[in-house]
């Protein structure tokens, strides 16, 4: 593979050289061979050079060879059976197995990346759906999901509001028990609030109004999903259609992780193996 | 009985069968060894190492010419061993003169004595002049033009590209001529006159 950098560095004449001696072996293509020859008639300096290659060339042709000293014959009573290699003989298999893995893990990453890239509109989307389901709590908690898709993508932070809020903690509390366990898990909810927040869905929608008007630090995005979610402890079909996205995620971070550890043995073993061909 | 039925049975651990074509291919194991290590007795034991490790790995041979394979094989005990040396092989040609036994080989039937010791000076200035070249371009020299081997072949041989085959053989020829033209000046004309007598003309 790295050859190319031991011919970087030729002169004009060793590339020179180079051709006289591929034209001697018939190794060129029929183009070069043909503009060769050209040049070959007219410079009777390289036909003279040429001749001597072909000298050159026929004396080691010829060299005499020398008789063996002995036989080289293996001793059956120590050689027997070939030892058997099975990396030399799964080299082809692991090989394949290495590379097919190595996709696999790829497009497993990159599946993830896709999907985390679209995870965040998942939980609002979701409880947007589930408010739908709600009864009394809809009419309220519309507006208040609406006022949260927003915040997805808002990038102000408006501590003000947050204290204004001393329900929210509580509120994002219920989402995270609900299901959403993955990286809403890092807000660190505390569950005692759940009951709580159960009761009084009024209650829990006009805290949620203001919770969602505020801006959102990176956390405060989540949390503020969380906060519209609290109807969903109301709406038990909610909570499967919550699982099933972070589950689906831990699912394939699981497949991932096991891709890579199978892909690194693997690999371990191709070099293994490559090296006994290498020696062979 | 064929050489792929030789294979077949050594490969299901036919000694026999195996030290069959040890003795169809051990002359030219043996010289390929020693144009590249220099020595007679290093060769034996390179080649002996070679038909031990081509027997050993027999089962990871599947099919084409095992003729290269098992040039592969003894080209990588080469290297082995020329890197277990760290030397390239010099001797002198003092030394060289002095294996007498080694010329009885180069004795052509219809040689006058002054042909004879043509043929002598001029193999031991050629084993001198390979001696001098370093290594990667000694053992494409003997592949290629020792041993008649194609660029291809020996850069599935030496595990090398087509372009550093033709890179190495040129420069190993022009270094060659230098050391010949160096050694004695009629050499190479005289090689050129000694291959035209009552040779086929290539």
């Amino acid at each position: 593979m790295f050859d190319l950098w031991r011919d970087k560095g030729s002169t004009a004449e060793e590339k020179r050289q180079e051709l006289l001696s591929a034209y001697l072996d018939n190794a060129l293509a029929p183009v070069e061979r043909e503009q060769f020859e050209t040049k070959l008639a007219g410079d009777p300096r390289l036909q003279a050079e040429l001749q001597q290659l072909r000298a050159l060339k026929l004396t080691m042709q010829r060299m005499p060879r020398r008789r063996v000293p002995r036989s080289f014959a293996l001793d059956p009573a120590v050689y027997g059976r070939p030892k058997s290699q099975p990396l030399l003989q799964l080299y082809p298999v692991l090989r394949g197995a290495t590379a097919l893995t190595a996709f696999l893990l790829i497009f497993t990453l990159a599946l993830g990346v896709f999907r985390g890239g679209f995870a965040p509109a998942g939980p609002v989307a979701a409880p947007a759906s589930e408010v739908a389901l709600s009864n009394e709590s809809m009419a309220e908690s519309a507006p208040a999901a609406e006022a949260a898709i927003p915040f997805e993508a808002a990038a102000t932070s408006a501590p003000d509001l947050r204290d204004s809020a001393p329900a929210e903690p509580e509120l994002s509390a219920p989402a995270a028990v609900t299901g959403q366990e993955t990286a809403e898990g890092e807000q660190g909810a505390d569950s005692p609030a759940l009951e709580g927040a159960t009761e009084g869905v009024d209650t829990v929608a006009v805290t949620v109004a203001p919770a969602g008007e505020m801006g959102t630090m990176a956390t405060e995005a989540v949390g503020v999903a969380e906060e519209v979610s609290p109807a969903a402890t109301e709406v038990p079909p909610v909570i499967p259609t919550e699982e099933s996205s972070p589950a689906g995620m831990s699912l394939l971070r699981s497949v991932q992780i096991a891709l890579a550890i199978a892909f690194i043995l693997l690999l371990a073993l191709f070099f293994l193996a490559r090296r006994q061909v290498n020696r062979l | 009985m064929d050489e792929e039925t030789l294979i077949q049975r050594a490969q299901k651990g036919d000694v026999a069968a195996f030290n069959r074509l040890v003795v169809q291919y051990q002359e030219l194991v043996f010289n390929v060894a020693y144009r590249i290590m220099g020595d007679p007795a290093v060769a034996e034991d390179v080649a002996q190492e070679t038909f031990i490790a081509a027997y050993q790995s027999l089962r990871s041979f599947r099919g084409g010419s095992f003729k290269s394979w098992l040039m592969r094989v003894a080209t990588n005990r080469c290297y082995d061993e020329l890197r277990r040396r760290k030397r390239r092989p010099q001797t002198s040609l003092d030394e060289i003169m002095d294996e007498n036994e080694s010329f009885a080989f180069l004795r052509s039937p219809n040689d006058s004595p002054e042909t004879h010791r043509q043929r002598v000076e001029l193999a031991l200035a050629i084993e001198q002049c390979l001696k001098s070249l370093p290594d990667d371009q000694r053992i494409v020299t003997v592949l290629g033009d020792v041993e008649g081997y194609d660029y291809n072949e020996i850069a599935t041989i030496t595990k090398t590209s087509l372009g550093t085959v033709k890179s190495r053989l040129s420069r190993a020829r022009a270094k060659l001529r230098e050391c010949l033209q160096a050694l004695g000046g009629e050499l190479l004309p005289a090689a050129y006159r000694l291959d035209n007598e009552g040779l086929s003309a290539r």
